[in-house]
């Protein structure tokens, strides 16, 4: 008998009190029926635990019973729910995390280290609390009356958006490039302010401050205006012929930057390379030589790839228009 | 990612389906003449409409709650157990669900028939 009690109470706990009573009194006529019906030539026992078992798994019998929603969030609300959430997922915790970063690099005498750990750590958390947020609306939605906009109107052909324009320069390929273009111009400028930043310890600066002067402002004009013209890039979508000419432009002029810059100036501060020779680095001069050509040289050949890829794209796009 | 459900596993599922509603009809059919759970059980599954206890009993609750069954407890016997009758509407109900049925039933047998004899 006592299994019997125990299989009422774990089905009965689960469900409304109002409720309780008069199923667990319900199952018990059942069950003693059902027992009366099968234990010929049985024990009593066995009866019991075969009708128990032909019941099933009591939380399954309560959640036949309850009417209770046993889902978070229902498909009326789900897919509005999964949009807000990706939408703001995927640009709040970054936009969170860039703030702590630039504010840990200015701000503080922090470390890159523990700078990019505060950024994460801070990103983490924001995309965190989104995540509880938006669900915890959209639990009490799914529980309130409302139901969303869209189901309530009848829907009519007006609604339907309108396709994406078309692309020929992703959005992704533009922000990418001007994330680049400002993780590189800050990198420079602490290279200059914070030299103890980076974990070298010392204020020496591994570039020679002498560029200062001219030519590392110089540098940073090209890089602002690369960064707006990537900002026009993401705008605009598509290889428009000014757009095409801003970026062989800015290619070609960058190109011959590196190469006078390289070929006219010393571009290692030349205590940098005294302490790496104290350090114990063989032959400095020429180590400091051919890692500086050999960058020189990749960004030259990046660009002209740059070059020749952005004619290739638009070249392709007119004979396209053209056969159109 | 996608799993490939076995023939007998899909059978399963689409029989489930089919069935679901033809409980609740059979339910208020039998019941209007008064009975309690486990003798509908026991007569459902003596006319080859064998239903688990576990979603008959939670079912006539739900029906009681929407009006059309009605109950009352019995405690002359020894056990005492809960009667359930179709109310007025539970059998308004059942004749508009009986002859839901028969339309689908006929639509169904006449598309079976054509496709046979083709």
């Amino acid at each position: 008998m006592n299994l019997i009690e125990r299989y009422i109470y774990a089905v009965t706990q689960h469900l409304p009190s109002s409720q309780q009573e008069d199923v667990a009194k319900e199952l018990h006529a059942t069950i003693e029926d059902m027992v009366a019906d099968s234990s010929q030539g049985k024990s009593e026992e066995i009866a019991i635990t075969s009708v128990l078992e032909e019941l099933g798994n009591p939380m399954i019998l309560a959640q036949q019973y309850s009417n209770a929603k046993q889902y978070v969030i229902g498909p009326q609300w789900f897919g509005i729910y999964k949009q807000i959430l990706v939408n703001l997922l995927r640009t709040v915790p970054f936009i969170v995390a860039t703030i702590v970063l630039l504010s840990n690099m200015f701000g503080s005498k922090s470390h890159v280290g523990t700078a990019i750990t505060n950024a994460l750590g801070a990103g983490c958390g924001v995309a965190i609390q989104i995540a509880f947020w938006v669900t915890l609306v959209f639990f009490i939605m799914e529980r309130s009356d409302t139901k969303p906009t869209e189901f309530n109107k009848s829907w009519t052909v007006a609604m339907l958006p309108e396709l994406p324009k078309p692309r020929q320069i992703s959005s992704f390929e533009s922000l990418m490039g001007m994330i680049m273009i400002a993780a590189f111009g800050i990198f420079l400028i602490l290279l200059h302010f914070k030299p103890g930043w980076f974990g070298t310890n010392s204020s020496v600066e591994v570039l020679n401050p002498e560029l200062w002067k001219l030519w590392m402002p110089a540098f940073l004009v090209l890089l602002f205006a690369d960064f707006v013209h990537h900002i026009r890039k993401f705008v605009v979508g598509n290889w428009t012929r000014s757009l095409v000419i801003i970026e062989v432009l800015l290619c070609l002029i960058s190109s011959m930057f590196i190469v006078s810059l390289v070929m006219t100036q010393t571009v290692v501060n030349p205590e940098f390379v005294n302490i790496m020779a104290e350090k114990g680095l063989e032959n400095p001069d020429e180590v400091v030589k051919w890692s500086v050509n050999i960058t020189a040289a990749a960004l030259v050949i990046l660009n002209t790839w740059d070059i020749v890829e952005t004619l290739w794209k638009k070249a392709k796009v007119g004979s396209i228009e053209k056969l159109a | 990612m996608s799993r490939v459900d076995s023939i007998d596993e899909l059978f399963n599922n689409q029989a489930l389906e089919l069935r679901r509603g033809t409980v609740v009809l059979a339910t208020l059919g039998a019941l209007h003449t008064s009975q309690y759970g486990y003798q509908l059980l026991q007569k459902l599954e003596k006319s080859g409409l064998a239903v688990d206890a576990g979603t008959l009993y939670p079912l006539m609750r739900r029906l009681e709650k929407q009006g059309l069954l009605e109950s009352r407890w019995d405690t002359s016997d020894s056990r005492p157990r809960k009667y359930y009758q179709a109310s007025a509407q539970g059998k308004e109900l059942y004749n508009r669900l009986i002859s839901e049925w028969r339309t689908l039933n006929n639509t169904l047998e006449k598309m079976i028939t054509e496709r046979d004899t083709l």
